[in-house]
């Protein structure tokens, strides 16, 4: 689609200009629309939110929310506020079809599919549509394919993963770049780990870290450690407690940590014994 | 137009924490210089700035001690979670910003502390130059 950006510019200036002669106008939205179209994600969300404030129950200011935080990647957000909006203001077709974009991007290919084939049933002409259902059959046979795999590599695999597997599973995650099991003694009981350091010290080193902290936080009553996320320019170790080891995974600085959050959840809910 | 706040304060950390305690959920936030000195607390449900800024500033060196051995640059920011509440711990040039939410906080929380770290920078570039890259 092609975006006009004088256009932008100037539906931006009218925006402003109502917005400042009126700080309490609903027109934050629109003003947010246009800056998110223009690229300026932040810039809109900062807008949208401050809107929010002072209007949280204006359902187009949540679906223009979700919008941006589709075009941020963070999918979840996405749906999260896209559902806000229908709960405020409804469905139309366009919402659909945006839960449907929301949806794929969350890996939920068999809702979206209901969606769009409902979308498409009353406008077939739709070519939108039409290219959201042909790369969800594109998708649908290259996971296929992938299961396949994966199961002729994980035969012995049913329902439920050992923490090797769920380990292997968690590496080959998009955007991770190692992933191991540390026991309470700081010996690394599994692991997948690409970088300079060898297991054995990147268990010692994470093992001490959550030591540390468990302890430091044990002295101010804080509670139980559950998990603790720490992010440098580059990239993101995330260490989660588990009953009898900790988790350490190390990821690339642009991973999307609530949608990896979501799948590592599903991936540890699966092991026995979890 | 900018809107102008009547009861606009002098003290733009207190600002910064103050704006971060209108967030839904938030229980408290301190910021303290890299020595623990406390220069500016918001508390609420009994949060305890004093008790926080040594904890932080241990978890801040342990952490960054794996991060240089993993070949990496000092940490940006630090989650600690426990089933009812998170910890945020940003480092902002010779500070340190730490937020306390309850876990029913909604993720948006980020983009909060994002805004009040701005601010704080901001104050910091204006008044102590030095004190930031």
């Amino acid at each position: 689609m092609n975006i006009d950006v004088s256009e932008l510019d100037d539906r931006i200036a009218k925006c402003q200009t109502i917005l400042d002669a009126n700080p309490n106008s609903q027109i934050f939205a629109a003003l947010a629309e246009a800056y998110r179209k223009k690229g300026m994600v932040k810039k809109a969300l900062d807008i949208c939110l401050k809107g929010l404030e002072k209007h949280p129950d204006y359902g187009s200011a949540y679906l223009v929310l979700a919008r941006v935080f589709y075009d941020k990647g963070d999918y979840i957000e996405a749906n999260r506020h896209l559902k806000k909006a229908i709960s405020v203001s409804g469905r139309t077709r366009s919402v659909d079809l945006f839960e449907a974009e929301i949806l794929i991007k969350l890996s939920q290919p068999g809702k979206a599919r209901n969606i769009l084939e409902k979308l498409y049933k009353s406008d077939p002409n739709n070519e939108v549509i039409k290219n959201l259902l042909v790369s969800l059959d594109r998708e649908a046979n290259r996971a296929s394919a992938i299961i396949d795999e994966t199961e002729k590599s994980e035969s012995s695999l049913k329902k439920t993963y050992t923490l090797s597997n769920a380990l292997s599973v968690i590496k080959i995650l998009p955007r991770v770049l190692g992933v191991v099991a540390v026991a309470r003694d700081g010996i690394v009981v599994e692991g997948h780990f690409d970088g300079m350091l060898s297991h054995d010290e990147i268990g010692a080193l994470a093992s001490a870290v959550f030591d540390g902290i468990k302890q430091g936080i044990a002295k101010i009553d804080y509670g139980k450690l559950y998990e603790i996320l720490v992010e440098s320019d580059k990239s993101k170790l995330w260490i989660i407690n588990r009953v009898d080891y900790i988790i350490v995974i190390f990821t690339r600085d642009d991973v999307n940590i609530g949608s990896l959050r979501f799948k590592v959840n599903e991936i540890l809910k699966k092991m026995k014994n979890s | 137009m900018l809107a102008v706040k009547q009861d606009k304060k002098e003290n733009k950390f207190q600002n910064a924490l103050e704006y971060l305690g209108e967030y839904r959920g938030v229980k408290g936030a301190v910021i303290f210089d890299i020595e623990g000195l406390v220069v500016g607390y918001l508390s609420r449900d009994g949060f305890d700035a004093e008790i926080f800024s040594p904890l932080v500033l241990l978890m801040h060196d342990n952490i960054n001690a794996i991060m240089k051995r993993l070949g990496e640059k000092p940490a940006q920011s630090i989650v600690v979670k426990n089933p009812d509440s998170w910890i945020t711990v940003i480092r902002i040039g010779n500070l340190v910003l730490v937020v306390n939410a309850d876990n029913k906080t909604d993720e948006l929380l980020k983009v909060r502390i994002g805004q009040a770290v701005d601010m704080i920078e901001t104050h910091l570039r204006d008044k102590y130059p030095l004190l930031v890259k």
